[in-house]
């Protein structure tokens, strides 16, 4: 169903498919986007398991249908990413691939090219940043290195859009050729068995150079191959890899990998020259802070902070109008706290719900309709879009750090203390987003390289507290008179979260993933420079795209369960929330806070709260008002040791409904079975704890 | 001498000589470019975290576990 469906994408306008390859930080996402010049569709394709990014362009009559593959170091799958490039070259065979090498970086970006050239005859290779060689002392010989290479080689800047016209122009006539030849590189003694190999997989796939190139890819170790041959076909084969490995006594793949590098080093030789000790003073002035020990670490630390206080500040207004008033600025706190983008979005949500509510009341709608389009749909989205704007920021900040060279660096200096909790540096990002908001964090899960890391990524981001339980942190910590009480209190619970996101990471990979060393962490540094404006733009609006319409799906559903659940009981729609179901259901989690002596109506009100917080964080105090008048003064009748051992409980029990579904979609059931025990267990645990600590030390 | 690439101080110069591992991580690792035969030099090596090397004009760090795996041959 999908090939036809890429096959009408195409055909019918007499299309040219074109396909991007190249690695991260290429720029490939730069060129694709400065090519096609807006916002890019997303489709599935044949034989590929991932969405992929298209775009249409016109280039002097031809219709372009632009493929952007996502970002790889290598052609032999490692990762998901990687096998959907190369699957898609095989399967939907391009009409040309434009891969991207990255002049400032060759014979690196020059590994991933050649093996496209491996793989396909029709490509045209763009050398990117062409515009920073001559600051950096490269010079490269392009018509030597085209005449290498056997196809068109076009020096090109995605910032400048230089020789864009020419790279199209090439790409059109490539397309429109008959180009059959792929570059062929020897492999010394492993040729007699890549034949070998190639001549069994030749009567899977017709195409004899692709067949020549899963061969080479099985040697490397990508046992995906064998996945579609015969049990008799299987067998010879691994009869083959088993004589190769006893003839061979290393790794297979750094031969290979050696054999390639070979190639290029030579191609380097005669086309590239370098004028040595260009300064980098920039790079040097960092280098020097982020390796410098404890220090650099620190400086990462709060440079996160930073981060996580302008993106939340700024967008929603808590905590900056906090930090403003305590310094002093309270005019400051009151604007911002009345016309952050977040207050200002919710007050045209409450003014768009007014209206719709009484223009479904003068048309007689009934109360069921009224409630699920006002309070569910409009509510749901509402809530949703007030978190646009911090996340916008979030994405800005972070692309910013990315783009300028300065998060590679970061994460060196953080990377002894992830790899302790058995992460690498990426799961920062995600950390820093989930303070604002878990849901979107558990999307940005996908930062992460490794399957596992991004599984324990998810199973852990929502120990940590977002800004919905900052309101309700806050709320609690009214409970306490003294102004420095209240600021210890939040403090604690948040040092708390973060504390659980790492420990449940670590638990994560030992015992349900049973992976004993921590993921490994290769980072490439890039030289730091100012970071283009338009890249990070185009990062973050499409960050930002693909989440609203992630959540849209999940939230919509949502909402009408939660109004069922809290405006209806069993005798339809209830006048007082003791009618609904909610409170039914508040009456069993009830029974949870007996032992620390929280009981009779007071524990069905706190019940109550509780399943409200599970449909959204924030909604646990204005729900407890609903029934008691004031949370404050339910708040009053409780033991400190009570407000602690609660708040612990209502910080971590478990993620919201939102959370919950991203957490569907983006793992799997298992995973969020096992994260609700986990979860409820030991926020449970962590309840009874403090509960016993605080009472004994009163 | 040949020993483990995370045992050679900043500011050396190396030549990988073998690579104790397969799969997985040192897929790319050789992808970078550090394969046997490559010159490195290290940028970074502070005894505790990762290790900051630089081959074929990239800077790149890794990981301890990985780097033990690495033996190399002080050349400068």
């Amino acid at each position: 169903m999908h090939h036809e469906k890429s096959k009408a994408l195409q055909e019918e306008k007499e299309e040219i498919l074109m396909a991007i390859v190249g690695s991260p930080n290429v720029g490939k996402s730069t060129l694709f986007n400065m090519l096609t010049g807006k916002l890019a569709e997303v489709a599935n394709w044949p034989g590929v398991t991932a969405e992929i990014e298209y775009s249409r362009i016109t280039h002097e009559g031809n219709n372009i249908l632009v493929i952007d593959l996502p970002g790889i170091y290598s052609l032999v799958p490692q990762s998901r990413e990687e096998a959907v490039a190369r699957d898609f070259i095989i399967k939907n065979s391009p009409d040309v691939v434009l891969a991207i090498a990255d002049i400032t970086n060759l014979e690196k970006s020059l590994y991933l090219v050649v093996q496209v050239l491996e793989l396909f005859p029709k490509v045209v290779v763009a050398l990117n940043k062409s515009d920073l060689s001559h600051k950096r002392g490269i010079h490269v010989n392009v018509e030597k290195l085209s005449r290498a290479l056997k196809v068109p080689v076009i020096p090109i800047s995605a910032r400048t859009h230089e020789n864009f016209h020419r790279l199209l122009d090439d790409a059109v006539k490539m397309a429109k050729s008959s180009r059959s030849s792929v570059l062929t590189i020897n492999y010394g003694f492993l040729e007699h068995y890549i034949e070998k190999i190639a001549n069994i997989l030749s009567k899977y796939h017709e195409n004899k150079r692709v067949a020549r190139v899963l061969a080479i890819h099985l040697l490397e170790g990508d046992k995906s191959v064998l996945e579609l041959l015969d049990e008799n076909d299987k067998l010879e084969t691994e009869k083959i890899l088993e004589e190769v490995s006893k003839t061979f006594g290393g790794p297979l793949a750094a031969y290979i990998a050696g054999k390639r590098y070979e190639f290029i080093d030579k191609i380097a030789e005669d086309a590239v020259v370098r004028v040595k000790n260009v300064e980098e003073r920039l790079s040097k002035i960092f280098d020097r802070i982020f390796y410098t020990p404890v220090v650099g670490f620190l400086v990462s630390v709060f440079i996160l902070l930073f981060v996580f206080i302008i993106a939340i500040g700024i967008g929603m207004g808590a905590p900056l109008t906090d930090i403003l008033c305590s310094i002093g600025a309270e005019n400051a706190a009151n604007f911002l706290d009345e016309y952050n983008p977040a207050t200002l979005i919710d007050e045209g949500f409450s003014l768009l719900s007014e209206y719709a509510s009484l223009s479904l009341d003068y048309i007689n709608a009934p109360k069921i309709v009224s409630s699920i389009v006002v309070d569910g749909i409009i509510g749901g989205v509402g809530v949703v879009a007030t978190f646009i704007p911090p996340i916008l920021l979030f994405y800005l900040l972070f692309s910013i750090l990315e783009d300028s060279g300065i998060y590679a660096r970061m994460a060196v200096s953080m990377s002894k203390m992830f790899e302790i909790f058995g992460l690498t540096p990426r799961a920062a990002f995600p950390m820093i987003l989930a303070l604002g908001c878990n849901v979107p964090a558990v999307v940005a899960s996908r930062t992460s390289t490794e399957e596992t890391e991004r599984k324990q990524i998810i199973f852990a981001v929502p120990m940590i507290p977002c800004q919905a339980r900052l309101v309700v942190l806050i709320a609690m910590s009214a409970y306490f008179n003294i102004g420095w009480h209240q600021a210890l209190f939040v403090v604690t619970f948040y040092l708390l979260g973060i504390f659980m996101y790492l420990a449940t990471s670590l638990f994560t990979r030992r015992f349900i993933y049973k992976q004993k060393s921590p993921p490994t962490t290769i980072i490439e540094i890039p030289s730091i420079h100012r970071p283009s404006l338009r890249v990070v733009w185009w990062t973050t609006l499409r960050n930002v795209k693909h989440f609203v319409r992630r959540i849209i799906v999940v939230i919509l559903p949502l909402s009408v369960v939660a109004v069922v659940l809290t405006s209806y009981g069993l005798h339809g729609y209830a006048e007082s929330p003791q009618e609904t179901f909610g409170y039914y259901i508040g009456k069993i989690f009830s029974v949870l806070f007996y032992p620390i002596g929280i009981t009779g109506e007071k524990a069905w009100v706190v019940g109550y709260g509780v399943l409200n917080g599970i449909i959204a964080k924030e909604v646990f105090i204005a729900s407890i008002e609903s029934i008691w008048g004031n949370f404050y003064a339910l708040l009053g009748t409780l033991t400190s040791a009570q407000v602690v051992a609660l708040t612990a409980f209502v910080n971590l029990y478990i993620p919201c409904f939102a959370t919950l579904a991203m957490m569907l979609r983006e793992g799997h059931r298992k995973l969020l079975i096992q994260h609700l025990i986990y979860a409820f267990g030991v926020s449970y645990t962590i309840m009874m704890g403090a509960y016993a600590v605080v009472s004994i030390l009163s | 001498m040949i020993i483990p690439l995370d045992q050679v101080p900043a500011g050396r110069k190396i030549i990988v000589e073998r690579i104790e591992g397969g799969h997985g991580a040192f897929a790319r690792l050789y992808s970078l470019g550090l394969v046997p035969g490559s010159e490195v030099e290290v940028i970074v090596n502070r005894f505790v975290g990762p290790i900051v090397i630089r081959v074929r004009d990239t800077t790149v760090s890794i990981g301890r576990g990985l780097a033990r795996r690495v033996y190399v041959r002080v050349v400068g």
